[in-house]
């Protein structure tokens, strides 16, 4: 391990900096391949520099799920930049100087929240990403669905970020620390209270991770953005919400039932059937991706309902691949028409451009867990932790699930293996950036579809769940209230 | 030896270079000659397991090992016995018949159809190999999409709906297994704390009365969708109505026989237990499938229609043979799934000709075909003989040896089953009289009757089909199921060589 | 008894709380005067029942700068707050905390030159650069949103 730099993660560090210099560079002079520029230097230098460790400290764990999920939140920030370089919807209404700004705000969001050991760096970290997530959906603020979609999310986002600390509140009334776990870890004298504090910060959570029955915003504000944002919405800002909700149940036994467990397993059975039912509906790509995006955190809850060996590696390899199709399926959008996101736009894109059908085709594959894309392994992981932990209705929840979004992932290919419609031309050329990145991602699912040992360590990543350990020194405390 | 994985890949690569071929010289027969040529490497290379595999002690045959994902206990293994092989070879057969009589005239996209077809044969040959159950699972979803596009994109008129039902009830059916497959292996873990995925460690788990049986359910579920068992049956008449004639082909002769491969192999051998208690349910399913399926194919018109119900029939007898108990009984069952591959497949291929010169699949616009197409009603007319097992061919040996191995369990079941087959007789006849015999409505242009190819094809089958009526001796001494405990000689002394 | 009251304090302050929010509503609803239909008067629907007539409209327009300085204000001055902390602990706190302060008040300074670039200061209309503009193309620099706005439906 390389020395230490100081309590912060150093990623968090590289973030920072990256962030401040860029709106120096903004100040000095717009140009936008600066701005591109420096924004994935940052991100490369921060994804460079994870693997350092940092001083301890009770505000920040720098462990190796914060490294393994900030290098997917900083991946995935990596495919965003390249979607949106030369996207015109980003920049009909502004300068693009901002938008790169906000992504880079984001990133810095979610990476301190998947290291977050305390509810207030946690809470900074979602802010930060709430926040930027706002800028960016509302950037192209003439037109009338981008206004709602920011209407929605800042109103759900400001509702959501209240209950949350709500809960945050009655925690520390009960337990008298802000270590960010949940109270049952910590002793709390009455249960009624701590369990209604995990309960609240659990609402909050969900809102943000638009888990059924907190999901009707997302459909809409994927919506009314522009493709880039829904691809950071759907998987950089859920990964960091889902690294941080994996860490604050570390210590707490989800096994046992009890107000907590059901919940969750309740939620969880809502996602996995209200998401694809979503989906099924629309005619939409980006409502359609909202509604599998809700399924695969009802799937993604399984592996949390499922502690243990298993567990947190299946969670993790989930993510990985849920990302990688995600990313890949907004970026083939993004490539085919980034103003045109009904089914449609596809329509024949087999004989028109059938090296991104092939794409689209291997994340819908990915995303229905169908072999050889990396979905499937992923699914059987999430699986084998369900059955480890006898979940047995959530495992016949995922079943359900799955056959049910077969059609709508299916429905996509067979509207790309239509004759071509003669209104649709060959369409733009993609972008060099975008081109490289559908061909890496396919590559990439794939690749781990087939050899997934690639991606699962050899020693089971170990979540710090040592509470007491994280408990701040009592003049920390002192200080703090 | 790395000839198993070779009869995976070489499929495979073989579709990509008929795919880049068809993509580069658009309009030739380049496709359809690289898949021809891919087959006969294929062939090749069956044959080379076949004459090593003479020589060898002890049942297992072919062996092949390699590390895949070490954490989770997944190997790349696959072992072959003699069950395996014999399935093989009628791949290898049927897939014949569908490159050099369906496939080959094929002009929209041929390379796509090409590598479409080789990609599913490659992910039937994993299926009849692998015998590590994560591999099993993946060849048993992989094979599964590109026939889904085959129908998608080659079918007839309701394809979308077929496909998708096809789609949907093969993978809800594989999603229960996957479910299956992972409690066996997380039974044997908590017992012996060793994560594994292998066939052989997993056949010894020692594991209560209730679990096994609902872990054998899950497999049963997914076979008996695949085979199809009666009321699991439902998307089999669609599909093979609405699939381009090659997908049809495909689907009766070797997609279905994976169901009874794995009714054998993961079921009755893995849960010895739990199959004897479900044994009465099965053998009542099975002679309900054959009589439904036969009763439903004497009242249809679609000519295709009535061979897929026919093909329900048939293949209860699988279900019944399989589950009889006895080895007589399995030894049967998989005369009858070679047989049933060979006749229902050469069936399938004379309606698809049939429906390509005359555009319907309606016997009610068709009869009086033997004035015009003497060859193709000859060979039909054979090949209903064969279905409706006529004594000196492969159907009549794979039947007789079912009825007589359910005979000694149930002779109620037994009479039953033997009524299928006088139905049988009258389905079929009524078949042949509607479509060849008779006369010729309207002069209608002439058609074109089937030619040297075609001939040759048919009368090789044919041949195949009358010499295992005759002497089945060989094939039935192959296809003695291997049980599990039977730790293959191979494996152990290829263990130290390491893969290779 | 008591054991219960000390263990369940936070439960019985809800129970009591939202008891006494139901018994205030229904209290001014039984007890209230209730007038339907004429009675009514027309005092009952204005803002201040027994007060002055309200006279103007009440949607006055004010530049959004005003709103902009105000948040800048209020930012700003909170970020000031830390300095406060700071200076309490300026000399035990030693070198390390001056760097950090220096390295806040950097990131302060780089923000408010960002904003001033972007004219997010400037009070009052800007003018806009000649020509008519095309929605699709980029600005050339920033402009506030109000402004965009309105210009651009002014323009023929």
């Amino acid at each position: 391990m390389m020395p230490t730099f100081s309590a912060l993660p150093p990623s968090v560090v590289v973030l920072s900096l990256g962030t401040m210099v860029l709106m120096l560079a903004i100040t000095i002079k717009r140009s936008e391949i600066i701005d591109a520029v420096l924004t994935l230097l940052t991100l490369l230098v921060a994804l460079a520099v994870l693997p350092m460790g940092a001083a301890p400290s009770a505000l920040f764990a720098v462990d190796d799920w914060h490294r393994f999920s900030s290098a997917l939140i900083i991946l995935s920030s990596i495919g965003v930049l390249a979607m949106s370089w030369r996207d015109p919807t980003v920049r009909e209404a502004h300068a693009p100087d901002e938008f790169y700004l906000l992504l880079l705000m984001s990133a810095l969001g979610a990476v301190l929240m998947t290291a977050g050991r305390n509810d207030i760096t946690f809470f900074i970290g979602l802010e930060t990403l709430s926040l930027s997530l706002l800028g960016l959906i509302g950037y192209r603020q003439h037109r009338i669905e981008a206004g709602e979609a920011a209407m929605k999310y800042v109103v759900l986002s400001g509702v959501s970020s209240a209950i949350l600390v709500f809960g945050f509140a009655l925690s520390y009334a009960e337990t008298g620390s802000l270590v960010f776990a949940a109270p049952h870890a910590l002793h709390p004298v009455e249960p009624l209270l701590a369990a209604m504090a995990t309960v609240l910060v659990m609402t909050g959570m969900f809102f943000k991770l638009s888990a059924v029955p907190f999901h009707t915003w997302l459909a809409d504000v994927l919506e009314g953005t522009s493709i880039p944002v829904a691809a950071l919405l759907s998987v950089v800002s859920k990964i960091g919400l889902f690294a941080a909700m994996l860490r604050y149940f570390a210590g707490f036994d989800l096994m046992t039932p009890g107000s907590v467990s059901d919940e969750v397993t309740a939620v969880a059975l809502l996602s996995m059937i209200g998401g694809n039912l979503l989906a099924i509906g629309q005619t939409d790509l980006k409502r359609m991706l909202a509604g599998s995006s809700i399924a695969h955190i009802g799937y993604l809850m399984v592996a949390l309902l499922a502690p243990g060996a298993f567990g947190l590696g299946s969670a993790g390899f989930y993510l990985a691949a849920y990302a990688a199709a995600t990313i890949g399926a907004f970026a083939i959008m993004e490539a085919v028409s980034p103003n045109h996101t009904h089914l449609n736009s596809l329509q024949g894109l087999f004989r028109t451009r059938p090296a991104l059908a092939l794409g689209m085709a291997v994340m819908m594959a990915s995303l229905a867990g169908i072999p050889p894309a990396v979905g499937f392994f992923a699914k059987v992981y999430v699986a084998v932790a369900g059955v480890s932990a006898h979940r047995d209705l959530l495992l016949a929840g995922l079943i359900v699930g799955s056959v049910m979004g077969l059609f709508y992932y299916l429905r996509v290919v067979r509207v790309m293996l239509m004759p071509a419609t003669d209104e649709v031309s060959t369409g733009r050329i993609a972008a060099p950036g975008n081109a490289v990145l559908i061909s890496a991602l396919a590559l990439v699912t794939l690749v781990l579809g087939v050899y997934p040992s690639l991606l699962i360590p050899r020693n089971p990543i170990h979540l710090g769940a040592d509470v007491e350990a994280a408990t701040l020194p009592v003049s920390t405390q002192t200080a703090i209230r | 030896m790395i000839a198993l994985p070779c009869l995976v890949i070489v499929p495979l690569v073989g579709g990509l270079l008929a795919w880049i071929g068809g993509r580069k010289w658009p309009g030739t027969r380049v496709p359809w000659i690289a898949s021809l040529a891919t087959l006969c490497v294929m062939t090749a290379v069956l044959l080379d397991v076949t004459i090593r595999a003479i020589g060898r002690p002890g049942p297992w045959l072919a062996h092949f090992s390699a590390p895949w994902i070490p954490s989770l206990g997944i190997t790349l293994r696959a072992d072959m016995d003699g069950l395996s092989l014999v399935l093989l070879w009628l791949t290898g057969v049927l897939s014949f018949i569908c490159v050099l009589l369906a496939s080959r005239d094929e002009t929209q996209r041929p390379g796509l159809f090409q590598f479409l077809l080789l990609t599913t044969i490659s992910g039937v040959n994993g299926v009849f190999i692998a015998t590590d159950l994560f591999l099993f699972l993946f060849f048993w979803e992989l094979m599964l999409v590109p026939m889904y596009i085959l129908i998608v994109l080659w079918g007839h008129e309701a394809r979308e709906a077929a496909a998708i039902k096809f789609f949907l009830y093969t993978q809800g059916g594989g999603l229960l297994m996957m479910l299956s497959i992972l409690g066996l292996v997380l039974l044997h873990y908590r017992h012996t704390g060793v994560l594994t995925f292998d066939y052989f460690a997993l056949a010894g788990t020692a594991m209560s009365g209730r679990a096994s049986i609902l872990l054998m359910l899950g497999f049963f579920i997914a076979f008996a969708v695949k085979l199809p068992v009666v009321p699991l049956h439902v998307w089999l008449p669609d599909t093979h109505t609405q699939a381009p004639t090659a997908g049809s082909v495909l689907l009766a002769g070797i997609l279905l026989k994976t169901g009874g491969y794995g009714l054998i192999r993961f079921v009755v051998l893995l849960f010895p237990d739990a199959t004897a208690q479900i044994t009465p349910l099965a053998m009542v399913l099975g002679v309900v499938g054959i009589l439904y399926g036969a009763w439903l194919s004497l009242v249809q018109t679609d000519l295709k229609r009535l061979i897929a119900y026919s093909s329900v029939s048939h293949l209860g007898f699988v279900l019944l043979g399989v589950f009889s108990g006895s080895t007589l009984g399995i030894e049967g069952a998989v005369m009858q799934m070679v047989a049933h591959g060979l006749s229902t497949g050469a069936l399938f291929a004379i309606a698809g000709s049939l429906q390509d010169n005359l555009h319907t699949r309606d016997m009610r616009r068709m009869g009086g075909l033997w004035g015009v197409l003497p060859h193709l009603s000859a060979t039909g007319l054979f090949f209903a003989f064969a279905s409706l097992g006529l004594p000196g061919m492969a159907n009549f040996v794979g039947e007789f040896l079912v009825l007589l191995a359910v005979w000694h369990v149930s002779p109620v079941i037994a009479v039953l089953g033997a009524f299928g087959l006088v139905l049988s007789a009258v389905y079929s006849l009524t078949m042949v009289g509607r479509v060849f015999m008779g006369t010729r409505s309207s002069d209608a242009p002439r058609l074109p009757d089937f030619g040297f190819r075609q001939m040759t094809v048919f009368g090789l089958t044919m041949a195949v089909v009358v010499l295992l009526g005759l002497y089945p001796r060989p094939v039935l001494d192959l296809v003695h199921p291997t049980r599990p405990d039977v730790v293959s000689v191979l494996s152990q002394s290829a263990g130290g060589n390491g893969p290779g | 008894m008591t054991q219960f009251f000390n263990s369940h304090s936070l439960a019985i302050y809800i129970v009591f709380v939202t008891a006494l929010l139901c018994i205030v509503v229904a209290l001014s609803s039984v007890l209230g005067p209730r007038r339907v239909g004429a009675a009514r008067g027309r005092s009952m629907s204005i803002p201040y029942e027994s007060g002055i007539l309200p006279s103007g409209s009440s949607r006055i327009r004010l530049p959004v700068q005003y709103y902009l300085i105000a948040m800048f204000f209020v930012i700003f001055d909170v970020e000031g707050v830390f300095l406060f902390s700071w200076s309490t602990v300026a000399v035990r706190a030693g070198w390390a905390a001056y760097a950090t302060v220096l390295v806040f008040i950097a990131f302060l300074g780089v923000a408010l030159a960002y904003l001033w670039r972007s004219g997010a200061l400037e009070w009052g209309l800007r003018r806009r650069p000649a020509g008519a503009r095309d929605p699709s193309r980029p600005l050339p620099g920033h402009v506030l949103p109000g402004q965009a706005f309105s210009e651009g439906a002014r323009a023929p």
